[in-house]
């Protein structure tokens, strides 16, 4: 049930901050199990830009998009405008590559994999098939689920009005958390009219996304003296994105070698071991087919380049072979990097808190990861001769020179509170505990130590419902 | 797991006659020949316009 603000004091088992896909999915399931959930959500019930407000901020480094419109700050957070594409991680997204050691976790894919068909169900997907491998390819057909988005706030709109385990509270914006003794005793809210509320509760959870985790711990910890994470050499940093873009085009001589002849858009990855020897990270190639139209047009323009290829194409299309172009869209993984980061900016928000700062560059590997992804699909069609693939201008030379306006990323969050096993180098534990309060979670992508390609709304909900279990177990055992 | 003595016997004749003792002749293509003998030679390539494509398209 709602709660109006003035009314939130009184003590909690858990109290969730952040009404997102990770704070809906944990409120949501704790409830469902029993205990008594705040969930405390700064926005209002539906987009406002008195809350949205919040989510300016600066940016230093490669263009990215403004921060503001990347995310939104209402019940439901961004699962009111995502796009509902989700798979899993790779087994291999969680160890430690060759390339950069950084994206190693500290828990593996088994670890997670318990909570894969319950995130699933949570977020309406659909089953995705196991990955294909390709003959002769340093590739591999990956799959999607393709939506559609399930928006959390309409799909737990009954229990969240009528839940008498679960109390939801609009426009409570967490500006303070008061620690002692390695516990955190109160968290302070402020609403928009300048009131502020004190929340008891046995444990605390941090859910506001893969940029305001970073920017609200920064901000509490500097209000604490530093007594809420002691060892900040890693709060805000190893931010990362899925870098996006239009990457090249390829026609296809035999379509149905990569499925192409059945499916209108195919998913393409670098196999283990290709990440392993071309000493990259991992990308997701995406295969939109063209109409006949435009195939002629791209067969046309590569019959301009390669005459004596022209003459076989010609008289494939003599005999009626079916050859289909497509477009070539990517996203690829970032190297997680220190240097990356959320920091907290000179100017303050309507609510007293600085604005976040987002410094984010890409790599020599993040270029060197879509370049050499694209080669592997390029010489896989040229040498396997059923296709040929064009690459961006920009991708076609080194070095690559990365566009500067369009898709430029995913919107992806990610990193900010790395998990680790080490308090000098994360900020929470396997456990997702904030290493020095007993306490305090953080839920969402914000503690990704390396984010794969694929979208990381379904990842961060297994850790939610893993994050979950964490908790039900202390709450039983009364810790 | 113990190594059986078939397996003994063939790593004592490995070791003491080299691995080619093990292997058909026809197996072993002496280094200097190899280069001659490609398995299957991958076309010469070119990068025109972008377009990844064999010499041989030209």
């Amino acid at each position: 049930m709602y709660r109006a603000f003035e009314t939130i004091s009184e003590a909690v088992d858990v109290c969730i901050i952040g009404g997102g896909a990770a704070g809906i999915a944990m409120a949501v399931t704790l409830a469902e199990q029993g205990y008594r959930i705040l969930l405390c959500e700064g926005g209002d019930a539906n987009y406002s830009e008195r809350s949205q407000d919040s989510y300016r901020g600066d940016i230093v480094g490669d263009p990215y998009h403004p921060l503001e419109t990347t995310r939104l700050r209402h019940l439901g957070g961004s699962t009111n405008h995502w796009g509902g594409i989700c798979r899993p991680l790779d087994d291999y997204d969680f160890t430690a590559k060759q390339a950069a050691s950084e994206t190693g976790w500290p828990i593996d894919h088994a670890t997670l994999s318990p909570y894969l068909s319950a995130a699933m169900r949570l977020l309406d997907l659909a089953s995705v098939p196991p990955d294909q491998p390709i003959k002769d390819a340093a590739l591999k057909r990956t799959y999607f689920s393709l939506g559609p988005a399930t928006r959390l706030k309409d799909k737990y709109a009954a229990t969240l009005r009528e839940s008498t385990r679960l109390e939801c509270c609009l426009t409570a914006n967490l500006v303070a958390l008061e620690t002692a003794s390695g516990k955190v005793r109160r968290a302070t809210f402020r609403n928009y009219r300048g009131e502020y509320r004190q929340v008891t509760a046995r444990y605390f959870v941090l859910a506001c996304g893969g940029i305001d985790n970073a920017r609200l711990l920064l901000w509490c910890n500097q209000q604490a003296q530093g007594k809420l994470i002691p060892e900040d050499a890693t709060l805000g940093r190893y931010w990362m994105e899925h870098p996006h873009a239009t990457v090249g085009r390829a026609l296809f001589f035999e379509p149905a070698a990569l499925g192409l002849d059945e499916d209108h858009s195919v998913f393409l990855s670098p196999t283990a071991t290709a990440i392993s020897s071309r000493q990259i990270l991992n990308c997701g190639l995406r295969l939109h087919r063209m109409n006949a139209d435009v195939t002629q047009q791209l067969i046309d323009e590569l019959a301009r380049q390669a005459p004596t290829l022209a003459g076989r194409l010609s008289t494939w299309q003599a005999q009626g072979h079916v050859m289909h172009g497509a477009l070539l869209r990517a996203a690829w993984e970032q190297e997680p990097r220190h240097e990356n980061r959320i920091e907290l900016s000179d100017e303050r928000d309507e609510l007293g808190i600085p604005r976040a700062r987002l410094v984010w560059r890409q790599s020599e590997l993040d270029r060197r990861t879509i370049r050499e992804s694209m080669l592997l699909l390029g010489e896989y069609l040229r040498d396997n001769d059923v296709g040929r693939l064009q690459m961006a201008d920009w991708l076609a030379d080194t070095p690559v020179q990365l566009p500067t306006e369009g898709e430029l990323a995913g919107r992806h969050h990610m990193g900010g509170t790395r998990m680790s096993t080490d308090p000098a180098q994360g900020i929470v534990n396997t456990d997702c505990r904030l290493f020095a309060q007993d306490n305090v979670y953080v839920a969402g992508s914000s503690v990704f130590a390396s984010g794969g390609h694929a979208n990381p709304t379904l990842t961060l909900v297994q850790l939610a419902l893993r994050l979950c279990d964490h908790l039900s177990s202390r709450l039983t055992k009364g810790a | 797991m113990p190594i059986d003595h078939t397996r003994r016997a063939l790593l004592r004749v490995a070791s003491l006659a080299g691995i080619g003792a093990l292997l058909p002749d026809t197996t072993l293509i002496p280094a200097g020949q190899a280069a001659t003998h490609p398995v299957s030679p991958l076309p010469a390539c070119v990068q025109v316009d972008g377009w990844l494509l064999r010499a041989c398209d030209r």
